[in-house]
């Protein structure tokens, strides 16, 4: 494992985060 | 991120997670606040719930939900990456200063797109929230413009030093010599960046609490090939 491999998933992490999130905040908005 | 301040073989992978699982947390909880925020100024910029009174406009359920959730979340996201963060490096805890820039520069995005382009029942331009869309761009902005400006600055005197151009090679003891400023000269790349390497490694083990200060000067003492520290 090496750092430029953790920096990729740092990014996806983040991506994941703002995916989920948006789609949690729609599911409420839309209910 | 530059040089390998993290050996392979002894990462640890439940910290590794917990920080991965702090990043996910505090984009997400920054994206609540974002649509939150873009909620509340769809319906006119100001709204209420809950308490005795009243409110003239209620908030959406959504708004209700979501704001807590993202301020509590948030602070657990960065709590996550600080602990994680801790085994990995020093540069990786940094990645949390981040938060602040991505916060402040979204939200004044909203300020700014509600501002120049207000929902319906606005008549022109919202100077209020242009304002504070301009102080929100500023002080996200201007620290991470710094930020960068210091990483560059960073990153061309390693690539200076990692390249041989300037190699600060530490002098004799300056009992025998009497000099005391390090000498600079040119050296051969490759094993200076090996040097570079273990220095950095050891001062990880000496950040962890692997190593005591002790051990770290005998060690560095023994590396670079000096005497140990005075006693």
């Amino acid at each position: 494992v090496s750092p430029r491999w953790l920096a990729w998933a740092v990014i996806a992490a983040a991506v994941l985060g703002v995916v989920a999130a948006a789609w949690i905040f729609g599911q409420i908005a839309g209910s | 991120m530059g040089a390998a301040a993290i050996s392979a073989d002894r990462l640890p992978l439940g910290r590794v997670v917990a920080y991965l699982l702090g990043v996910a947390i505090l984009a997400g909880s920054l994206t609540l606040l974002f649509l939150s925020m873009r909620a509340v100024l769809d319906i006119g910029g100001a709204c209420a719930s809950g308490g005795p009174y009243v409110p003239r406009v209620e908030c959406p359920d959504a708004v209700v939900a979501a704001t807590p959730l993202s301020i509590f979340a948030g602070i657990g996201g960065v709590f996550l990456m600080l602990w994680g963060g801790s085994a990995l490096g020093s540069r990786w805890i940094g990645l949390i200063f981040l938060v602040w820039p991505a916060l402040f520069l979204s939200l004044g995005w909203n300020f700014l797109q509600y501002g120049f382009f207000p929902p319906e029942g606005a008549d022109g331009w919202v100077w209020s929230w242009i304002f504070c869309g301009v102080l929100f761009v500023l002080m996200g902005a201007v620290p991470l413009v710094g930020v960068i400006g210091m990483i560059h600055d960073e990153r061309d005197g390693s690539r200076a030093f990692a390249r041989g151009r300037v190699v600060v090679r530490p002098s004799p003891s300056p009992a025998r010599t009497g000099a005391v400023a390090p000498v600079a000269e040119v050296a051969d790349p490759a094993s200076d960046r090996d040097l570079v390497d273990r220095l950095e490694r050891l001062a990880d083990l000496r950040r962890r609490g692997d190593i005591t200060s002790e051990e770290f000067e005998l060690a560095k003492a023994r590396l670079l090939g000096t005497d140990g520290p005075a006693t």
